[in-house]
This record gives structure tokens, C-alpha cells and sequence, in this order.
């Protein structure tokens, strides 16, 4: 195999499986590294098809699997069915200076095979926020320089959702929505009735809806709502990069998909003034071997990016590549997922659903929006969901016990629940950075991490529990119970931010086009680009961003400026 | 405490793996449950008559892929930690105990009546020693139950594939 490409991408997600798409596309010979192992669409899902009844533990993990798996078993979705695509707490060690849930998937699609698939675009007020509120730095791009972006991961990717016409959630290229049910439809209804600026809309999640050409092409199939998406859907029916980018990227023959490939650093080159290419290790056989390309794209998932970053030391950059302001590893944020709303509702008694989907409903951010109203800054997004509750009883045993469970049924309430989605503010003292004696079984050093809620985390959690009781109550719910679940930083899974874009090379890694302002050759377009964190879900805003550098560094590359 | 001692080997905590038939070896075949080595084939059936009583089994309408026993030993065997699994050995022992210092005879050779009484004196009682363990058995057989195909198809309308969502079913009276 020659070592010799046009393009290096680091990590099979989304992120690096959008850049690679783009790149082979075009006709760019482009090596895709990935440290964990392939995962084929429908031959690597080995639960998919199995019912609930099949499984040795009914979905429960061991003991063993949980006393060994702490941070891992933190995440909802450690569960039987789908534990085989995370990875193991003693496999892949780090160091919390403060608690710190690292929830990783490291194979070939990497976490995009288990996410929630909830795809918000960012407004204009995300990318204004910073300079807005004065905190971290000033994005150098806004939503309009996106906008296209989005659309087209969207026509690709596969979204349902509605048209809501909001300022703060901008409407994207749709698929038809699933339904809606009546209290979803109900509390929708109430908010719009006593508040001007909040709404509760559908969801937009990355599953198809409709058939198109594009999703024909990609050998995908509709949704049929099995609601195990996390196993792999050998339909297709939500988007992973296995089932689409890879396949696509691969058909072209420009492709090299290397997996179990640990990248240990990047190369500098001191004469060229360039980063030259990778040093990579056999995450089987520990053998090193260096790859070679005119770009290397870091899109490793944002902690491993400002891991490899860090650790590619040189003379040059002698605290890791493009750390000439020493901002590399700082400014880590997340998503404030602790606050959480449960309440019953009594007002439709003779409704139920029938079937099932794949989302639900969302509270887009109304806190702090056209000005700063609050004594915490920013604000959060909120889910919404309805069910309808069912009791069973079990009480005693023998003929007892059964008669009660053959009687179970629906009881005519509604349960609902809302989780708060708390933009967190980047700080400089929220970071990672090498440890300086500890490393792994592949020679590379421990990543410390030192990430934190602060005051206005707490202070954001409190206005949640407020706003959510007064238009709870004010919608008729009952029984209200608000809970702070102790979730850790990172459990959200939405780590940013380290490797931040900024319009100046002395508060910021990255250009505009997501080139490191210090090295031209390098991009990072994965979650380490992020200089604020807004309140969506950022899976669509990377993948969105990586489309647009990619095809930057196209451009770039044709005109032999890089 | 000489319950518990007993539990403790009865685990094989202490067996390191040496011990891993039991005292007198029948040679009967049966199960065996990595964390419970010890673990006798009348213990095991002693478990699945406590089962049958606390949940009867219904193999007919209620078909499973393994016996109500084995899947509550096996949850218990892998999924309670070290703590709870001696919880569950102690009480396992303490109702042996009872049953023999009591009635003299073996569970399964009681009348239907008897067992029920037997259970229903200790079931409610969930601080006890025997009462967390018939607890434990009751927890898994509802899991085993409430997880068979036909309850979750046909009482929990639980479907493989729904491909639909209607959102406002009106609900037959």
C-alpha cells in the first residue's frame, strides 16, 4: 500500500466521514485513518435483529460490565444491546482532575452509530453570542456563511422535521414529520398562548421520512421506527456515516479506509513550513508507520483531536502544533444536561398513541435571545415528550401476581418530561493537556482533563426549574417533581472546543475555514472547532462546518496554494 | 454469621476455584453458575419451585427461550454485585433452614397450600433475610415474564417494526 496520498483524514465519525466524502468526490486520493475497528453497514450490527426476549440479560449490563465500566456505563445507552460499540473504561484510560464522563466510540462510524440523532441547526444569535455577552472569542464565520452548509448535509443526511419559521432554530431542507401526539400538540398550543417567545416544536432528527433519489442512490430505506437505532439499522433508516458517507466515499475508488490505525501526531516539516503527514501506530501490532498527503484533516472527536494536536511536538511547535498563543487544550465547554422536569397531565383521558417514533418534541431557547434578560448568560433548549402512562400492578405472588399483570393497561394520564440543554460558557481553566509521565499502550501520553460547571451552570439550572414549573402548571400538568440528576460534564456527549476558530491567531487555533492559523495544511473540523457551544445538539454544525472546509481545501488545493 | 459463612462458601468467594463441585458430588446433571460453583442441583430446583409459586410459570401461553430458573439464576449469578449475591446465599440458606427446622420435610415435597404459606409469611417482610431473597426471585421471574413474546406483543402492544406513529388514537371503551 503506498503511504503516499492527497488528503489525510484522522477519524471515521462524522466529522472526518463528511471531509472524506468530499474530498473523494472530487478525485482526491484520500486516506481515512480510524483507531478503532471497521464497522461494515448491515455485516458489523450483531444485535440489530434481535428482539427484546433474545437477550441473555433483557438489555441489563453485569455487575462485572458495571463496576468495570463506570464512566462508560454513566452513558443511557451502555446497554446490552449496543455495549460492544463503546469503549471500555481500562482500554483507553484518562485522567479526571475533575469528574469527567468521556463517553467514546472508536470504530469505523465512530459515536455517529449510537446518536441521538436530534439535528438542530444553529441560529444567528449562536455564532453573534460570544461578542454579544463578551465571552471566549468572536467566531470568525456567522450563520449566513453556514446556511448552504447545513443544506446541503441535510439533503444528504436525511431530516424530518417541520417548518417552524423561528429566528432562533432556522428552518432546514425537511423531510415530513412523524406525528405529533395530542398532548405534545396540546402543550405546544398552551405555551404559544402565554408566552410570545416560547415554542415547543417537533424534534428534527436524521431519519427518513420520505424516499428521495439521493437516499435510493445510498441503498438506504425508510424509517420504520424500531427505536433501537443504536445497534445499527441494517434499513438505513437513520443517518450513520457506515450506511452512507463511507459506502459513498469508498464507490469512487479514491478511498483508503485504514482502521486500527492509532495516530500518534502529526509531522512537521521545519524546511517546508507544513505539516507533512502522520505518524501512525498498528493499534494491533504497536508497529509505527508514517503516512504522507499535502492536507491532514483532524477530525478525531474533539478531545483525541486536541490529543493528537498536543502531542505533535516539533521545534517549531514545541507545545503541539499551532500552540504559538499556548490556547491549545483551553477553553473546553459541553452541554448542562442535569436538570430535569417530570409531571403528569389528566386532560385526555380517552387518548392514546399507536406505532411508535424515533423523536420528540423541543423547546427551543427562549432566555436571552434578542437581549440579556437574566443574571446568568446565554441560555437552553429543552426537550418535551408525552406519554401516555400505563400501570401495572405487582402486588403479592402466585394467581395474584398474574391476574395483575395480565390486567396491565394505560390509566388515561399522561406522563411528561422535559431535560434542560444548557449552553455552558468556554473558560481558559476548562482544559486538557498531556500528562507529562502517564501513557498508554500505544507510547502516547494520558490525557488530563480538568473540565467543570460554574456558577452560571447552577444559576441556569435553577431558571429551568422555574420556567418549566410556571408553563408546566400553566398547561394543567399535576404532580410536578423538578430533579438535578448529577450528570457529570461530558456525559452530555457534546465536548467542544480546545482547537477554537477565531478571527485572530493570538486568541484562536483556527481560521475561519477551519485552517490552523499556524500550519495552513492542517484543518480541524470536528467539535474542537467550536468557540461556544449555542444550546443545539452539534452533531449537524460539525458536520455542516467539515463540508464547507473540506471543500475550502479543495479549492485551495486546485489553485496549489496548500 | 454461620449463615453467612456458609453463604460465603456456597459462592465460592473463598474456593478460588478449587472447589467447584459440590461437598457430595451426585454427578446429576445441571447448570453451573460461575458465581454460585457450589450451588446444588436441589438448590437450583428448590429455586424453581419458589419461582413457580411466587410467578407461575405458563409455558404454554407464555413460551420462553429458557426455563424461569435458569434465566433468574443466571440475573442473578451476573447482574447483582458481590453484596447482593450474598445477600441472595443468605437468605437461600435461612430458607432451607426454615423449612426444614420447621416443617421437617423438603419445599418441594409440601403441599401447594403449605408453600403458599411458607411464602406469604416471608414475602412481605422485605428486611428479612429470607423476605430479600424470595424478593430477589420475584424481581427476575417479573422480569422473565413481563420480557416472554407473548406479553409484550399481545398485553404490552410491544411491535418489532411499528413504521407508523398515530398520536391521538381514540381509546375504545
Amino acid at each position: 500500500m503506498t503511504n503516499t496520498f492527497d488528503t489525510i483524514v484522522v477519524g471515521a465519525g462524522m466529522a472526518g466521514g463528511w471531509a472524506a466524502k468530499e474530498f473523494t468526490e472530487q478525485g482526491f486520493k484520500t486516506l481515512l485513518l480510524e483507531r478503532g475497528p471497521n464497522v461494515k453497514h448491515l455485516e458489523d450490527y450483531p444485535t440489530t435483529n434481535m428482539l427484546p426476549w433474545e437477550f441473555k440479560h433483557r438489555g441489563q449490563l453485569t455487575s462485572k460490565e458495571i463496576k468495570e465500566n463506570p464512566i462508560a456505563s454513566s452513558c443511557y445507552a451502555f446497554r446490552e444491546d449496543a455495549k460492544h460499540f463503546f469503549v471500555k473504561d481500562k482500554e483507553h484510560p484518562y485522567i479526571q482532575k475533575k469528574p469527567f464522563d468521556w463517553i467514546r466510540g472508536y470504530q469505523v462510524g465512530g459515536k455517529s452509530i449510537m446518536w441521538a440523532r436530534q439535528v438542530q441547526r444553529w441560529s444567528p444569535f449562536d455564532f453573534e453570542g460570544p461578542a454579544r455577552d463578551s465571552f471566549a472569542v468572536d467566531w470568525p464565520i456567522r450563520y449566513n456563511d453556514l446556511a448552504d452548509w447545513y443544506t446541503y448535509v441535510e439533503k444528504f443526511v436525511g431530516v424530518s422535521g417541520n417548518k417552524d419559521g423561528l429566528d432562533s432554530l432556522p428552518d432546514g431542507d425537511f423531510l415530513k414529520p412523524w406525528d405529533s401526539n395530542v398532548v405534545e400538540e396540546y402543550f405546544s398550543q398552551q405555551v404559544k398562548k402565554y408566552y410570545k417567545d416560547r415554542h415547543v416544536i417537533y424534534g428534527r432528527c436524521a431519519h427518513l421520512t420520505e424516499s428521495r433519489p439521493i437516499f435510493v442512490k445510498q441503498g438506504r430505506g425508510l424509517c420504520v421506527s424500531r427505536q433501537i437505532c443504536q445497534r445499527g439499522c441494517p434499513l438505513g433508516g437513520y443517518f450513520n456515516v457506515n450506511s452512507t458517507l463511507i459506502p459513498w466515499a469508498l464507490k469512487t475508488g479514491n478511498l483508503t479506509l485504514k482502521s486500527n490505525s492509532v495516530v500518534h501526531s502529526i509531522l512537521y516539516d521545519e524546511g517546508q513550513k507544513k505539516a507533512i503527514g502522520v505518524r501512525v501506530i498498528d493499534s494491533n501490532l504497536k508497529t509505527s508507520q508514517d503516512y504522507f498527503a499535502k492536507v491532514v484533516f483532524v477530525s478525531a472527536s474533539t478531545l483525541n483531536t486536541n490529543l493528537i494536536l498536543l502531542n505533535s511536538k516539533s521545534d517549531r511547535f514545541p507545545d503541539g502544533l499551532g500552540n504559538d498563543n499556548g490556547l491549545l487544550g483551553k477553553f473546553i465547554a459541553f452541554h448542562n444536561y442535569r436538570a430535569t422536569i417530570n409531571a403528569q397531565f389528566e386532560g385526555f383521558p380517552n387518548y392514546t398513541t399507536e406505532g411508535a417514533k424515533p423523536t420528540s418534541h423541543y423547546v427551543p431557547r427562549f432566555r436571552n435571545i434578542y437581549r440579556q434578560e437574566t443574571d446568568f448568560l446565554r441560555g437552553y433548549a429543552a426537550g418535551f415528550g408525552a406519554q401516555p402512562q400505563r400501570k401495572t400492578i405487582r402486588k403479592g405472588f402466585g394467581a395474584e401476581l398474574t391476574n395483575q399483570l395480565l390486567n396491565s393497561k394505560e390509566t388515561g394520564v399522561w406522563n411528561v418530561n422535559s431535560h434542560m440543554m444548557g449552553e455552558t460558557i468556554p473558560k481558559s481553566t476548562n482544559l486538557v493537556s498531556l500528562d507529562p509521565e502517564k501513557k498508554d499502550e500505544w507510547g502516547i501520553p494520558l490525557l488530563n482533563i480538568d473540565v467543570d460547571y460554574d456558577d452560571n451552570d447552577e444559576k441556569m439550572i435553577q431558571d429551568f426549574y422555574e420556567q418549566f414549573t410556571e408553563m408546566y402548571e400553566k398547561a394543567g400538568f399535576v404532580n410536578i417533581s423538578t430533579n438535578d440528576n448529577g450528570r457529570k460534564p461530558g456525559n452530555d456527549i457534546h465536548e467542544m472546543g480546545g482547537v477554537r476558530m477565531g478571527k485572530d491567531p493570538q486568541t484562536s487555533l483556527l481560521n475561519k475555514w477551519n485552517q490552523m492559523h499556524g500550519c495552513k495544511n492542517v484543518f480541524v473540523t470536528d467539535g474542537a472547532c467550536m468557540t461556544s457551544t449555542s444550546t443545539q445538539n452539534p452533531s449537524l454544525t460539525f458536520m455542516a462546518i467539515s463540508a464547507r472546509a473540506a471543500n475550502y481545501a479543495i479549492q485551495q488545493m486546485k489553485k496549489g496554494l496548500i | 454469621m454461620i449463615r453467612r459463612r456458609i453463604a460465603l462458601k456456597n459462592i465460592g468467594l473463598i474456593t478460588g476455584g478449587i472447589l467447584t463441585l459440590p461437598y457430595n458430588c451426585s454427578f446429576e446433571p445441571q447448570i453451573s453458575y460461575s458465581n454460585f460453583p457450589l450451588l446444588k442441583k436441589k438448590e437450583q430446583d428448590l429455586i424453581a419451585d419458589i419461582c413457580d409459586i411466587i410467578l407461575p410459570a405458563d409455558f404454554n401461553n407464555f413460551p420462553t427461550l429458557e426455563t424461569r430458573e435458569h434465566f433468574v439464576l443466571t440475573m442473578i449469578n451476573d447482574c447483582l454485585d458481590n453484596e447482593k449475591r450474598i445477600e441472595f446465599s443468605v437468605g437461600l440458606n435461612s430458607f432451607q433452614n426454615e423449612i426444614f427446622e420447621v416443617k421437617k420435610n423438603n419445599f418441594h415435597d409440601l403441599s401447594l397450600e403449605e408453600k403458599n404459606n411458607i411464602v406469604a409469611k416471608f414475602i412481605n417482610n422485605e428486611k428479612s433475610e429470607i423476605g430479600i431473597f424470595l424478593n430477589y426471585l420475584k424481581h427476575y421471574s417479573l422480569i422473565h415474564f413481563e420480557t416472554s413474546e407473548n406479553y409484550m406483543i399481545n398485553y404490552l402492544n410491544y411491535e418489532f417494526m411499528p413504521g407508523r406513529y398515530h398520536g391521538g388514537v381514540k381509546v375504545k371503551v
